[in-house]
């Protein structure tokens, strides 16, 4: 028999947020549908299309505002707003879809993004290490001992190359013999 | 050769740590096999049709002698004796079992080797030129900027979980020997006025759906290049088809959107990161190119008086260096090809008394290098043209010397139905029975360069459409049936071959293929005009009518 185990239904784990290394057992935000009328108080998540819509409204609602990302959404449309956003939620259909990365990334690098940005949906702990590296902060993370996967991500290892990761081996060694000239 | 410091070392290490540590969950059974499935895929391991196969990187296909003689070992240890080299400059191990995988990761990090990224989503092995550093042909050496790319693209937090695998490919001399035109992205470095510049290959590839590469940048500064793949990844990672894994490459977005808005594309996001400088350092590119320096080749005469001298005595000799013998960008060197494809054996194949006999000849004669070509051979890049009747008197004792580089029974194949779980048809044992037909040495050397490529599925890893004869393996109703193509190749003339006529049945190949080529022989020129010149020259009707004459 091939070492293939056949489908299982997969079980059904709750979902732990873990913000910036700690567990946050009550996340505030209200997760508003489109078609959602505002509530009159509260910290209000919301789709970047209905903040390009409704910006006037959102920006004066009395409480915190983040916007939820779909991976094909393109942050540029709301750029002008995120330094009032305190939360950007990406969504991960399925554990496979990276495009949550590069949202990450561009939101960081390119619009200099310095609130929360979350992990949310089909995440898996063996892609925490890089979600961190791509400026992901808060995680919501289906697994049995999510604060152990969470430190053990953080160690996976200790850098990487890229110039523009944290902890760059390109840097280091550039620190560690800056460049001869060639005169 | 490149060595590793202190981070390479820590980075290999922790992966290996870290693999290890998913395997012990997976046997636990704390992961399913769904979720298990994408870990050990970006760490080379391939559930099989009879057990795991595990391929291991040789990046840009560099190879010095102990880490030739651990591949052998674990081959021994681990395996049956004997490993697969492959079209990608990797090495395929097909019997091994899942608890010794963190062993053998660990083996490779010892001499400095890893599997990370061979297989999965991501940015795989970067290929390159395998008489680089070494060919006379050559302007720049790419090994360096190979180097860094690898380095680059390990573990790259962003790309990681791309639609779909990417395979990029570089060269530095006019003649393509890497094949760049047919990969994701192909590279092309020469020598510009102020510095090495990067000509831009992108969407290229085979599969179903085969696309030559358009070229998008012709003149990047060298410096900028890894902020300019991060841009092409960028828009390739956000942009590229998830819906249909036979969509999901980047050859697809790119015919998509034109090559031409494309680039645009790329252009838009590379000015948009340009500030988060993410090029490496300056210096870095230098700190890898000084340990690709020339070894210390010493001060000889073009013309060797004892090699021309053997070549007269012994025409078994004068032969092999007619076929495997290449120029050497140095007086009295040269480029020695062993060929992995000895007529009936699998192509690729090398036991590990063979790996260690050739880690022997690198260490004594080549400068401790060895290389492995994207053709599936082997190669020794710097040898004295005195040294090389002793290299190949080596060579014959191992089984080795097999006189038939770029000839008809050099051919490539993927595992095909003998390994592969998506094969739909064999590709080895039609490979040995094509060599066999040909087997006749002075016949090879008369038909001359021709290269015959099979794959045993349309995912064309055995590169049938760049083949001048191509030979694709379908499955109609449960039967086996070989469809032909023509013309294909994948120099720096690259083609996509055109699949002629109706498919054919296992047994009737060798003689469609033999016709082909007695065909080729009436209607050449002369001796100096190769089948794939002919063959453009005079179209592939005519090939064709001879591929069917017996139907």
């Amino acid at each position: 028999m091939r070492p293939n185990s056949p489908p299982m239904p997969k079980p059904v784990r709750a979902r732990t947020l873990i913000r910036r290394g700690r567990i946050v057992e009550n996340d505030q935000w209200i997760s508003l549908a489109d078609d959602t009328p505002l509530p009159p108080l509260g910290d209000v998540l919301v789709s970047p299309q209905r903040l390009a819509q409704e910006a006037g409204l959102l920006l004066a609602h009395d409480g915190a505002l983040g916007v939820i990302f779909a991976p094909d959404d393109e942050p540029g449309a709301i750029a002008a707003f995120l330094p009032r956003v305190t939360l950007a939620a990406i969504k991960f259909p399925g554990f496979r879809d990276g495009r949550g990365f590069s949202l990450a990334q561009i939101l960081r690098c390119r619009f200099g993004y310095k609130g929360e940005v979350r992990a949310t949906g089909d995440v898996l702990r063996d892609q925490l290490f890089f979600m961190m590296q791509c400026g992901f902060d808060a995680f919501e993370l289906a697994d049995n001992d999510p604060m152990e996967a969470y430190k053990s991500a953080q160690n996976q290892y200790s850098r990487l190359y890229g110039a523009d990761t944290t902890a760059s081996i390109w840097r280091a060694r550039a620190a560690a013999s800056p460049p001869q000239s060639d005169a | 050769m490149y060595r590793y410091d202190e981070f390479d070392r820590t980075l290999v290490q922790e992966r290996a740590a870290s693999f290890r540590d998913q395997v012990a969950r997976r046997l636990s059974g704390a992961l399913s096999e769904d979720e298990f499935k994408p870990l050990r895929l970006m760490n080379g391991l391939y559930l099989q049709l009879h057990a795991y196969m595990l391929r291991i990187a040789i990046p840009y296909g560099v190879l010095d002698s102990r880490q030739l003689e651990r591949l052998a070992w674990i081959a021994r240890r681990f395996d049956r004796g004997y490993g697969h080299f492959t079209t990608r400059q990797n090495i395929q191990f097909n019997w091994i079992k899942l608890p010794d995988a963190p062993d053998i990761l660990d083996a490779l990090a010892d001499v400095e080797m890893h599997a990370i990224q061979t297989s999965g989503n991501c940015i795989r092995n970067v290929t390159a030129d395998h008489f680089a550093g070494a060919a006379r042909d050559e302007v720049i050496d790419p090994r360096a900027v190979a180097e860094l790319i690898r380095q680059w693209s390990t573990f790259h937090p962003e790309f990681s979980f791309l639609p779909r695998k990417f395979k990029i490919a570089i060269t530095g001399a006019p003649h393509d020997r890497a094949a760049i035109q047919v990969h994701d992205i192909g590279i092309h470095l020469k020598q510009g006025e102020n510095g090495v510049r990067a000509a831009i290959y992108v969407g290229g590839g085979q599969g179903r759906t085969p696309h030559i590469a358009a070229c998008i940048k012709p003149d990047l500064p060298v410096e900028r290049l890894v902020s300019y793949l991060e841009a092409i990844l960028r828009v390739y990672n956000r942009h590229g088809r998830r819906d249909n894994i036979y969509k999901a490459r980047i050859k697809i977005l790119v015919a998509a959107l034109g090559a031409e808005e494309f680039a645009h594309q790329v252009e838009t996001e590379w000015a948009a990161i340009r500030a988060n400088n993410s090029d490496a350092p300056a210096g870095e590119l230098a700190r890898i190119a000084a340990a690709f320096a020339p070894p210390h080749f010493e001060a000889l005469d073009d013309v060797c008086p004892a090699m021309e001298k053997a070549l007269v005595e012994s025409p078994a000799f004068a032969r092999f260096v007619r076929t495997n013998v290449s120029p050497h960008a140095k007086a009295g060197y040269a480029i020695v090809t062993i060929s992995l494809k000895p007529i009936g054996g699998a192509p690729g194949d090398a036991t590990a008394e063979q790996m260690e006999a050739i880690a022997d000849l690198a260490r004594v004669y080549s400068f401790d290098e060895a290389r492995v070509s994207h053709e599936q051979n082997l190669v020794l890049p710097h040898v004295k043209k005195s040294d090389l009747f002793a290299i190949w008197q080596a060579l014959a004792a191992a089984d080795l010397a097999t006189p038939n580089a770029g000839l008809i029974s050099d051919i490539i194949a993927c595992p095909g139905l003998d390994y592969c779980d998506l094969a739909n048809a064999r590709a080895i044992p039609l490979a040995q029975v094509i060599a066999e037909r040909f087997q006749d040495l002075d016949a090879q050397e008369n038909i001359g360069e021709l290269k015959i490529k099979i794959s045993g599925c349309i995912n064309a890893c055995g590169h049938h459409h760049v083949g001048h004869i191509g030979i694709l393996g379908v499955d109609k109703k449960g039967d086996e049936f070989y469809q032909i193509l023509l013309g294909g190749r994948a120099d720096e003339h690259a083609r996509l071959g055109s699949i002629v006529g109706k498919g054919l049945a296992f047994d009737a190949v060798p003689d469609a293929i033999e016709r082909v080529v007695n065909h080729y022989l009436g209607v050449r020129l002369d001796e100096r005009e190769r089948f794939i010149d002919a063959l453009e020259r005079l179209g592939a009707e005519p090939f064709e009518e001879a591929l069917y004459a017996a139907q």
